[in-house]
């Protein structure tokens, strides 16, 4: 129920923006009627079951449960047998404001937050409504959000490659749109200097 | 309009309220610099695991203790647990429940490599292990990271290594040779996603393979990504507690 009132709560919101937004430069793809419906760096990609950018491809239901299974797989992670061994310590952090600036989000701003920059990034609109009712912006400083963690490359790549790529393919999303729509962003070298070693 | 004036009392009341408050943050601020931890290890006398790290009295930079850890192998067990038992439980060579702290410390220091109490919760952080120091398995890309874990009793319980490389095909090949090695000691992984070969990993970023080994006394998971500046593997190894008959699925 929770994840289908989320779920609403942003595409209501998407449907809101897509309204909204007339100066933006809708050009549809070149022989298609298709025009992505935001504006964040994953709009461009096209997901090869589609020809969409994630967004458009999975929608509001998807983008939900595979924002709710990555903070599933981190929690069960960090609170499991590994602990911080393989993620750091970042996450265990979330919520106490003493460590730095970086972790004064609580878990539930965090998982509000974590949702609506995907959203954003993959092609979707800039805020979101999340499953707390609360508004949530999407283009976030990623370096800011991320200043005092130091977090390795080790943990950057164990974090992609066991939380969020499972977390995609255990939602259904096949392996050849993971590698299209979505890896683009979290694999860029810009992207990734953008939170490791900060 | 009227001036609202304290009486002396309450003046001095919370003056004495406020200078406590800056005394207090300017004492634990310093507790939590180098020079302070003898001090934050004496405050934390009252909290036995910070007192016990020397660390944050508030318990974020704290090892888990025995039984925590314990705790934690026990949730663990209960979700990844499969049906019968391995034959045999494979862990790079090392043994579970014979290796110790001290012999995996004294294998790692003969051959060089560099091991390193995490602050928190992980037991040994090895860097840079050559693939070498794995002779007959097949490996050929060596371990960035070696995580291990000790039980209560300090015999090793947990191995899990990551491995890079810019190439996908030592990344590949040593996958493939993990995976054989399990189901030729172990038995038949529970599930598997793609093969791992060179020519799938290369068919895009973060293409993954991955297998996945459920007994009832040992667990195994093995997993091959694009990252694309370069391949990842991750393996873990796990010894699951024993368990009561009773407590075991029925088939």
């Amino acid at each position: 129920m929770r994840n289908t009132f989320a779920a609403l709560a942003l595409a209501s919101t998407a449907l809101l923006v897509g309204c909204g937004d007339d100066d933006d430069d809708m050009t549809p793809d070149a022989g298609t009627t298709y025009n992505p419906t935001g504006t964040g760096p994953g709009t461009s990609l096209r997901c090869t079951s589609s020809n969409k950018n994630a967004w458009d491809t999975f929608g509001a239901n998807a983008f939900v449960a595979v924002n709710k299974s990555i903070v599933a797989k981190t929690l069960a992670e960090v609170g499991g047998p590994k602990g911080t061994t393989n993620l750091g310590e970042s996450f265990t952090h979330i919520g106490d404001a003493s460590k730095g600036p970086a972790y004064a989000d609580d878990a539930a701003t965090f998982e509000g937050k974590l949702a609506a920059f995907l959203v954003y990034a993959y092609g979707g609109p800039e805020s979101i409504t999340y499953a707390d009712g609360k508004m949530y912006t999407g283009p976030q400083n990623m370096a800011a959000a991320h200043v005092g963690m130091a977090i390795t490359a080790s943990q950057y790549d164990y974090f992609i490659a066991n939380m969020v790529v499972p977390a995609l393919t255990d939602n259904g999303v096949t392996a050849a749109d993971v590698s299209s729509c979505f890896a683009p962003i979290v694999t860029d070298a810009a992207f990734k200097a953008s939170i490791v070693g900060k | 309009m009227n001036r609202f004036v304290l009486p002396r009392t309450a003046r001095r009341a919370l003056v004495s309220i406020a200078g406590l408050a800056v005394a207090f943050t300017a004492v634990m601020g310093f507790a939590h610099t180098p020079s302070g931890r003898p001090l934050l290890k004496w405050m934390g006398m009252s909290m036995p695991q910070a007192a016990t790290a020397a660390g944050c009295p508030l318990g974020y930079d704290v090892k888990q203790a025995p039984e925590q850890k314990e705790a934690a192998r026990q949730r663990f067990a209960d979700l990844h647990r499969g049906a019968g038992p391995a034959a045999a439980r494979p862990a790079l060579g090392f043994d579970f429940e014979q290796t110790t702290r001290a012999r995996l410390l004294a294998w790692a220091d003969q051959h060089g490599v560099k091991c390193v109490t995490p602050r928190s919760q992980g037991d040994l952080d090895c860097a840079d292990v050559p693939a070498a120091l794995f002779p007959g398995t097949g490996r050929e890309a060596g371990i960035r990271n070696l995580w291990v874990t000790f039980g209560a009793d300090d015999k090793l319980v947990s191995v899990i290594a990551v491995s890079r490389a810019v190439d996908a095909a030592p990344i590949s090949a040593t996958f493939i040779a993990a995976n054989a090695s399990l189901a030729r000691l172990a038995g038949p992984a529970t599930k598997q996603d793609g093969d791992g070969s060179v020519a799938e990993l290369q068919q895009g970023l973060l293409r993954q393979a991955s297998a996945e080994y459920r007994f009832q006394d040992f667990y195994a998971l093995t997993r091959v990504t694009n990252m694309g500046d370069g391949f990842v593997l991750t393996e873990e190894y796990r010894a699951l507690p024993t368990v009561t008959a009773s407590a075991l699925p029925s088939r």
